[in-house]
């Protein structure tokens, strides 16, 4: 089997919900070795999701990581914590200042464990600054960072139900600690670095930072409407909530899109003569396109646009990412086994509850290819890394899982 | 091989040519933040980035695109046409000391041109190239053409936005060009941190932008829903269909947003908005409880949620919110994020001279650690480091400068 882009890095992950976990999920893929320290005694909220499939949620964030419980509020606790992270190269958690003082775990005792230790805080808004500390949720982030106010229709703020914020932050984390490990093996330095999810979300509205700034505008809400190109937008096709994107980026593109719709009489018409015109008449340009759609199938629709070379996509439903030959091409759904918690008595039991697809890393190294594998029951891993790694005898083990230490 | 030990930034200083572009010109972005050394390499007439509006003061100008300044911080800038036999050479001799070449051309282009990953290997074998292109090198839709809404909705993100009646919309602010570029930026390190540790050798790194979207909302779980139920995720306007409450909610001076996780948030919200409300219904047995289980009462909670936000303001809200345990945050617009506060005390901009723009200040970029820097220099001039390149470095005088430029070649 081929090496690993981080084989021989160990990271600690101590944290919950999704830019975490998913940040160092991208790292186990890439060959680190992913420890997982949680405890049974307040389960991550997202062991619940989806409902259709309660647990199958947690593969998108499990695979190849080991998983320990570990309960660090107790002083026994605490002191197996220190000894995982002096066996470690990274030590990543999102948990606020007053979780750490309250553990004895602030980040000066974390760094006199190791000298050369990568840390790296997740934060919300930021540690420092008038709201430092203040509490988060990636979901909420995107509306702070100004993204919802630049998407929409202008009456409606233009939203998507999930955490989108925490996705870049959980990529920016992954990228900082890589960029530290290269920096410690060429200086024997460690790391400190704080990622907030807020700023993570800011630096993706930056063109419009500038342009606020260059010529004072306030980003509108124009739907699919693109500013400097028409058509562009998302047409209905035939059957229920069927859409295909088009948009026509240059004249070549405008030539071939009336090509494919059989060059009708509108085409040749002042009002669309221009990619000038056609933005200021894209609302009729807009009618006129769908017209056409609607009596046909998006697949086709998209196909035969691209086959002219013109930019088109379908809007892919949940079936369509299913069946899409292309990501089959690339392997990126993947299939394993999930567990359902016992929210009655956690840990106690972990049914296998089916198997569910996952998406894989987007990112396929000649070389090093990314691994993908089976998410680990909670626990699973006490015996290695607690005897293994850590040296202690099953005896030890025995007493701490008794005495509540390892749950 | 450029001296990598000279400057003691986060990276090393290493030579990244960065031939992409709106679609992966952050990657180089993000690197050349953090310290390498990334070099723009544009076609004579310049990278067809610097010609997107929006323009600094709305003056068309290839030295004022807004995309342009954002997305190549940190950057050099030469000028080759890679498509002259000249041209060529000179791109394969800028290769053999290069540690990285990006680009996001459309699928076969560079092979075309004799310049696909395995003739570079043969020049450079410790080179990482590093490709973000909308689909992928691979696959029955490698070659689609693709620009932001098309990803955006062939990823399915569209698929989530708009109100249940409507049609899907796409983000504001062309996203699907960020996560693209943020993997391959990670991609890239991950190579070079292989490299370095003893393999000795480079690899291709191949991102698809739809794979890299998909995985940005992907906590809906679309594809095990349909194969559980033969049901698709579907739009539901900007309040989650599950979480109750979650979502944007109208307040006294415009938007609020807010979501409760846990049965203690929802205990804290239903006494907050029974002090303001006096609403006793609220208080009811049947609403407690976690994420997902006022679900079956969605309706009721969100018609009691607005009766409260409306009658304070989002500053009361985000502040009380905050003094309660309860996540309630602004909905920013783009002036306002600039003035934001909390942005401001964090140093969160820096200020960025450009010889044709002047001074703005740009985000510094998510990281903060007292080893890592910050943007070190505004977008380059087109062409401004020919002479430092092509003199300084492959040896040419200016005499042949002179000959190159005349014909075309930079």
């Amino acid at each position: 089997m081929a090496k690993k882009a981080l084989e021989g890095i160990r990271v600690i992950e101590f944290g919950l919900y999704i830019a975490l976990p998913l940040a160092t999920r991208l790292l186990a893929s890439m060959g680190a070795e992913v420890i997982k320290v949680e405890t049974l005694t307040s389960l991550d909220m997202s062991w619940f999701g989806p409902i259709y499939a309660p647990g199958a949620l947690q593969l998108e964030y499990r695979p190849l990581k080991r998983n320990v419980t570990l309960d660090v509020r107790q002083p026994k606790g605490k002191e197996v914590m220190e000894e995982l992270i002096k066996k470690s190269d990274v030590y990543i958690t999102n948990l606020g200042a007053g979780a750490f003082a309250k553990y004895g775990l602030e980040f000066d005792h974390i760094r006199s464990l190791k000298k050369d230790l990568i840390i790296l805080w997740q934060t919300g808004l930021g540690s420092t600054g008038p709201y430092g500390g203040y509490k988060a949720y990636g979901r909420l982030m995107q509306h702070a960072c100004g993204i919802s106010t630049m998407s929409g229709t202008p009456d409606n703020l233009g939203v998507a139900n999930i955490s989108y914020s925490d996705y870049h932050t959980s990529v920016f984390n992954a990228m900082a600690i890589i960029g530290a490990l290269e920096r410690r093996r060429r200086t024997g330095k460690g790391c400190f670095i704080e990622c907030p999810i807020y700023e993570s979300g800011v630096v993706t509205v930056g063109p419009a930072l500038l342009d606020h700034q260059s010529n004072g505008v306030v980003p509108e809400r124009r739907e699919n409407r693109h500013r400097y190109f028409s058509p562009h937008g998302a047409y209905p096709c035939k059957g229920v909530d069927r859409w295909c994107t088009i948009a026509v980026t240059s004249e070549d593109e405008w030539k071939a899109f009336c090509r494919v719709i059989g060059n009708p009489a509108w085409c040749k018409s002042a009002e669309f003569s221009t990619a000038a015109a056609r933005v200021k008449n894209a609302k009729e340009l807009d009618r006129l396109v769908g017209e056409w759609t609607s009596k046909r199938n998006a697949h086709q629709v998209m196909n035969r646009m691209q086959k002219a070379g013109v930019p088109s996509g379908i809007v892919s439903k949940g079936e369509d990412l299913a069946r899409s030959e292309h990501l089959k091409s690339h392997n990126f759904y993947r299939e394993t086994e999930y567990y359902s918690a016992d929210f009655e008595k956690p840990g106690v039991k972990w049914p296998v509850a089916g198997r569910s697809p996952v998406f894989t890393e987007p990112i396929n190294f000649s070389e090093t290819p990314c691994m993908f594998g089976p998410m680990h029951k909670v626990g699973q891993d006490n015996n290695y890394v607690y005897g293994k790694l850590l040296g202690m005898s099953k005896e030890e083990i025995r007493k701490l899982t008794k005495e509540g230490v390892f749950a | 091989m450029p001296d990598k030990e000279s400057e003691a930034g986060f990276l090393p200083r290493y030579r990244v040519l960065d031939l992409a572009d709106e679609k992966g010109s952050y990657c180089g972005k993000l690197l050349g933040d953090l310290g390498a050394d990334v070099i723009k390499v544009e076609p004579p007439g310049g990278d067809k980035v610097r010609f997107r509006g929006p323009f600094h003061k709305n003056d068309v100008h290839h030295e004022k695109s807004l995309s342009f300044l954002y997305f190549n911080t940190s950057k050099g800038s030469i000028t080759l046409n890679i498509e002259d036999s000249t041209g060529k050479a000179i791109f394969k001799r800028l290769v053999e000391s290069a540690d990285v070449v990006v680009e996001s051309f459309h699928v076969g282009y560079l092979a075309g041109l004799g310049l696909g990953y395995p003739a570079l290997r043969k020049i450079n074998p410790r080179l990482v190239m590093t490709s973000i292109t909308p689909f992928g090198q691979k696959g029955p839709q490698s070659g689609y053409k693709a620009t932001d809404i098309n990803i955006m909705a062939l990823s399915g993100y569209m698929q989530l936005v708009g109100e249940p009646d409507q049609q899907p919309l796409v983000l504001g602010g062309e996203q699907s060009f960020y996560p693209g570029a943020q993997y391959a930026a990670v991609g890239t390190l991950a190579a070079l941190f292989y490299r370095e540790g003893g393999a000795g050798k480079g690899q291709q790194v191949d991102v698809s932008m739809q794979e890299a979207m998909i995985t940005y909302w992907h906590e809906q779980t679309p594809v095990a829903m349909w194969n559980k139920t033969k049901e698709n995720v579907a739009r539901v306007g900007s309040m989650d269909a599950m979480v109750t409450p979650c979502g944007l909610y109208p307040c006294k001076d415009g938007w609020i947003s807010l979501c409760v996780v846990t049965p203690l948030e929802w205990d804290t919200l239903a006494q907050w908005i029974y002090e303001v409300t006096r609403n006793e219904e609220v208080l009811q047995e049947q609403y407690k409880g976690g994420l997902i289980s006022r679900m079956p009462v969605r309706d009721m909670v969100n018609v009691m949620v607005i009766d409260f936000t409306d009658r304070l303001t989002a500053r009361e809200l985000f502040l009380e919110g905050q003094k309660r345990k309860l996540v309630v945050m602004p909905v920013n617009d783009v002036p306002s994020v600039l003035n934001d506060a909390q942005l401001s005390s964090r140093n969160f901009w820096v200020e960025l001279d450009h010889p044709a723009v002047g001074k703005l200040k740009y985000p510094k970029g998510p990281l903060y650690s007292e080893d890592i820097g910050v943007p070190r220099k505004a977008a380059p001039l087109l062409g401004e480091d020919n002479e430092r390149i092509y003199c300084g470095e492959l040896g040419y005088s200016s005499e042949d400068l002179a000959v190159l430029r005349t014909t075309g070649v930079i």
